[in-house]
């Protein structure tokens, strides 16, 4: 597919062409914040910012989605006529099992209750701009979640906004001393999930369509999109080369799901978890940490069923009813995230479930580094000293990137 | 001897002497512009211990209920001035046993408020290091600023009341100069502007503000002195007194919630401030309430003792209502 | 969504946000234009032991008052959550009104006194929330005052029927 080129003062009008087919979201700055939202005429996307607060997981998985209602009604049968007649007026009115036996027997037909129930499932067609590989790349790691992977549970909410969802990815110029993408198989420009990659050069962005979802959105583009040069497309690989030559390999992944299997009673999960605070922020601005619980919410006759994103860290995330609740230790909480994404997910899925993001790093509240947790109890078992001095000194990590220039004086942002 | 070296002093002591299990103070976190919190069980890795102008955490967290790993051990904790009022709001309490703890107070001349640094850098910052009143900041891609401290002061800081710990075995070091509490009342004018706003301007703004709550309970689980862990209203499903619902609705109610079940507890420590990923300034309503109390009752929380909170107490000649 | 220039303080997010209306009392305007069309309903929490009886009492007297008031009947003024308060509005409530028994005279000694100050504190921080300050009040009607509790429940719809129906609200 040939390379394009795009200036970057013709961005909006790309966003605004693109918008009038489809809800187009990108990282906007709003109170200093950058988040995902909704584009706006007018408004300039924040591409400056390496990272939007929390992924744009949300806007294939939202955080809340009511995807059932339902009422309860009294039906009063007409006189003469059965209560199987009566449920069936309803159209999609299901009868409760005493309808169905008073249906199917001679019986008198008596009032009773019945569900009404309405299936809601909103999957307008999207485009998102301005994430970043690793980003797009989550959605890769959750569809296998919900897409039925290896014969398992297949989500039509999921699957459904996931078919109309365009992934416009841009490469990641400077990654942030917390990102780890590398390590785990990905990179500043990785093309996973990736319909269209966009590469910032000078003046504009290099435009790579990658599927005919990408291909669509050159076509949407029209007169915008001219071909790149040769000089442009030599320029955005060496914009990529030197991204990913930015990024720490932090750790290594071989055996790590074996060793987080023998270490899973090592007492250094106590030690790593000291400063957890059990809440759940670095699930929520995960790219692919996907768990959610179910509530149903009645008001008299009328309810509705909506799923809602859940974190492992939630004390109440595994109760049982019997009041049980086998991960009752902050310490059982933060082993099973870590655990998941490199041992559970894995033996499941046949991939990693992490995409090196770092957001989880920078947005924890103490500050819990992941890639600590993983060099740390991902080691194979037996290297306990040398563990315990990893432990008590300052994580390896610093701050001095790897291939940035050094610090220079007197430079403003 | 540097306030650090205090604490390492400090800390080694008690670790050697067996007087406690652990011992809470701050680290570099993984560059050095941040610090995180440190648990150090071994004389000899006291050395990690730092202080500086970027240990804002609040340390008292690590020692409510369900905190303690493992759950009854006795425990040695640093605490700045605003920290050591919310230690002294759960020993009111009695929600923490005395006996199990080892205080150490670190007086404190302000902390750095590293999100307004981050506001000025589009890139990462690296480090950042403080002396004479000027803050030195760094960014990965090499820029590099300064600024004047009392600039970049948390919120928090610029009206401290409290810059001593109220409660502390020992101390670090020299006491800073305490600000004339008798003579001078709070300062209060943080809130006035939000004060002000017309009814309706005040909905639209808690609206919009609390719009951007994610609900992932950083806020309440940094929080101190909110202790109900896995009992909490806001998440419990029996009885399900919030919805799970994520509208902002629920988000405001929530927010409120936590505001009510620590008030006369909070000192506004603005910890659920610098905890929030999306950066709600859940200080301010915090101090609205403060001011709220200390207007009601001219009671400031964790300040004495040999105090009750105020909600926990009555007095027949209350003069409220009608 | 509504847009806002960077803030430079923690504080300057607090400060007037687009969408609301500068004009004093344009949101009274707003709601009672938006469906003033609709009763008012009004929750009020009030002590099984006086103001309920005072409630009763005023029933039995025949005192004429608005049917606006819900009331949900509680063992006692120090078992009122100010949750209840706050869920009661977050769940369309226009009003809301708590009683119970006269300080000194609580059924079991001392609960109106602990109430009496989460109250005072929940009221101010209801005004704070925006909400104004007519639709929620707190007070004591003991369960011989049914005079009091119709004048306590009159001027307190009155009040909340100025206003008209609350809509659209977060809280």
């Amino acid at each position: 597919m040939a390379i394009k080129y795009l200036k970057a003062d013709a961005l909006p009008a790309l966003l605004e062409a693109l918008a009038k087919n489809a809800r187009v979201v990108a990282p906007f700055k709003r109170d200093g914040v950058v988040q995902f939202e909704p584009w706006q005429s007018g408004k300039d996307v924040e591409l400056d910012v390496l990272l939007a607060k929390q992924s744009p997981k949300e806007w294939v998985f939202p955080q809340c989605e009511t995807y059932l209602k339902f009422g309860y009604r009294m039906e009063e049968p007409a006189q003469g006529a059965t209560a199987g007649t009566a449920t069936g007026a309803e159209g999609e009115a299901i009868g409760g099992e005493g309808a169905a036996a008073v249906a199917a027997g001679a019986e008198p037909a008596i009032p009773h209750e019945t569900v009404e129930v309405e299936a809601l499932n909103e999957a307008p067609a999207q485009v998102i701009f301005g994430l970043r590989p690793c980003d797009a790349r989550g959605f890769v790691q959750m569809d296998q979640v919900f897409g039925g992977y290896g014969g398992f549970y297949f989500d039509p909410l999921y699957n459904s906004r996931r078919a109309v969802t365009t992934l416009l990815a841009v490469t990641c110029r400077d990654p942030r001393s917390t990102c780890f993408c590398t390590a785990l198989g990905g990179c500043p420009a990785g093309q996973e999930g990736v319909d269209a990659l966009f590469t910032q050069v000078e003046g504009g962005f290099v435009v790579e369509p990658l599927t005919e979802k990408g291909e669509a959105v050159v076509g949407t583009a029209g007169g915008d999109l001219g071909d790149a040069t040769e000089a442009q497309a030599a320029e955005a690989n060496a914009v990529k080369a030197e991204a990913t030559g930015k990024v720490d390999v932090p750790f290594a992944l071989e055996g790590i799901r074996d060793h987080l299997h023998d270490n899973i009673d090592d007492p250094g999960w106590h030690d790593l978890c000291m400063r957890c605070i059990s809440c759940g922020t670095c699930t929520y601005v995960c790219p692919n940490c996907y768990c959610f619980s179910i509530n149903d919410e009645l008001v008299e006759s009328e309810g509705e069923r909506y799923r809602v994103w859940d974190n492992c860290f939630n004390p109440l995330y595994t109760e049982e009813t019997s009041g049980h609740n086998p991960r009752a230790q902050k310490s059982n909480r933060f082993r099973n995230r870590f655990s998941h994404k490199f041992w559970y997910y894995p033996d499941k899925y046949d991939s990693l479930l992490c995409t090196g993001c770092g957001r989880c790093i920078m947005h924890c509240p103490t500050r819990i580094d992941i890639r600590e947790v993983l060099r740390i109890m991902g080691a194979a078992p037996g290297a306990a000293a040398e563990r315990a001095a990893t432990t008590a000194v300052t994580p390896a990590a610093t701050g001095a990137p790897t291939g940035a220039p050094a610090p220079t004086d007197g430079k403003e942002a | 001897m540097s306030r650090q070296d205090h604490i390492r002093e400090f800390a080694a002591k008690a670790l050697t002497e067996g007087r406690v299990d652990y011992f809470i103070g701050w680290k570099q976190g993984h560059n050095a512009s941040e610090v995180v919190p440190a648990f150090v069980k071994e004389a000899a890795a006291v050395d990690q211990l730092v202080w500086n102008e970027l240990c804002h955490h609040n340390l008292v967290t690590f020692l409510k209920r369900n905190m303690p790993d493992p759950a009854g051990a006795k425990i040695g904790v640093c605490v700045k001035g605003c920290d050591s009022r919310t230690l002294v709001a759960l020993l009111q309490e009695e929600l923490i046993d005395r006996d199990r703890l080892y205080v150490v107070g670190v007086p404190c001349d302000g902390i750095i408020d590293r999100r307004r640094l981050e506001k000025e850098f589009a890139d990462e910052i690296v480090a950042v290091s403080c002396s004479d009143g000027r803050v030195s900041v760094a960014t990965r891609k090499g820029n590099e600023k300064e600024f004047a401290k009392e600039e970049v002061l948390l919120d928090a800081c610029t009206r401290c009341r409290y810059p001593n710990a109220v409660y502390a075995d020992d101390v670090a070091g020299p006491p800073v100069p305490e600000p004339d509490r008798d003579g001078a009342k709070p300062d209060w004018s943080d809130v006035a502007g939000y004060e002000s706003l017309s009814d309706d301007e005040k909905q639209a703004t808690l609206e919009k503000v609390y719009s951007a709550c994610v609900r992932c309970f950083a806020c309440i689980h940094v929080c101190p002195v909110c202790v109900c862990w896995d009992k909490c209203v806001n998440r419990s499903r029996q009885p399900e007194l919030v919805e799970q619902k994520v509208g902002t609705k629920q988000k405001l109610l929530f927010q409120m919630i936590h505001m009510f079940h620590v008030a006369g507890r909070c000192p506004s420590c603005g910890a659920c401030d610098r905890a929030c990923p999306v950066e709600i300034p859940l200080y301010l309503l915090h101090r609205k309430m403060n001011k709220e109390i200390y207007d009601m009752f001219g009671f400031e929380p964790g300040t004495k003792l040999d105090e009750k909170p105020v909600f926990q107490l009555f007095d027949v000649n209350d003069r409220f209502g009608d | 969504m509504a847009d806002t220039t960077t803030t430079e303080a923690g504080g300057a997010a607090f400060e007037a946000a687009p969408g609301g209306n500068a004009a004093a009392g344009a949101n009274v305007a707003a709601a009672t234009g938006d469906s003033g069309d609709r009763p008012v309903k009004i929750i009020g929490i009030v002590c099984n032991w006086c103001s309920y009886a005072g409630a009763d009492t005023a029933g039995v007297g025949r005192f004429r008052q608005p049917a606006n008031v819900r009331l949900v009947r509680v063992p006692c003024t120090g078992r009122i959550d100010p949750l209840f308060a706050l869920k009661a509005f977050e769940k369309g409530a226009d009003g809301v009104l708590i009683s119970g028994c006269h300080p000194g005279d609580c059924h079991y000694s001392e609960g109106n006194y602990y109430a009496r100050r989460k109250f005072e504190l929940l009221e101010r921080l209801i005004h704070h929330l925006g909400i104004p300050k007519e639709r929620f009040k707190w007070t004591w009607v003991s369960a011989s005052e049914g005079q009091r509790w119709q004048k306590v429940v009159t001027d307190f719809v009155a009040g909340v029927e100025k206003l008209g129906p609350r809509e659209g609200r977060a809280l």
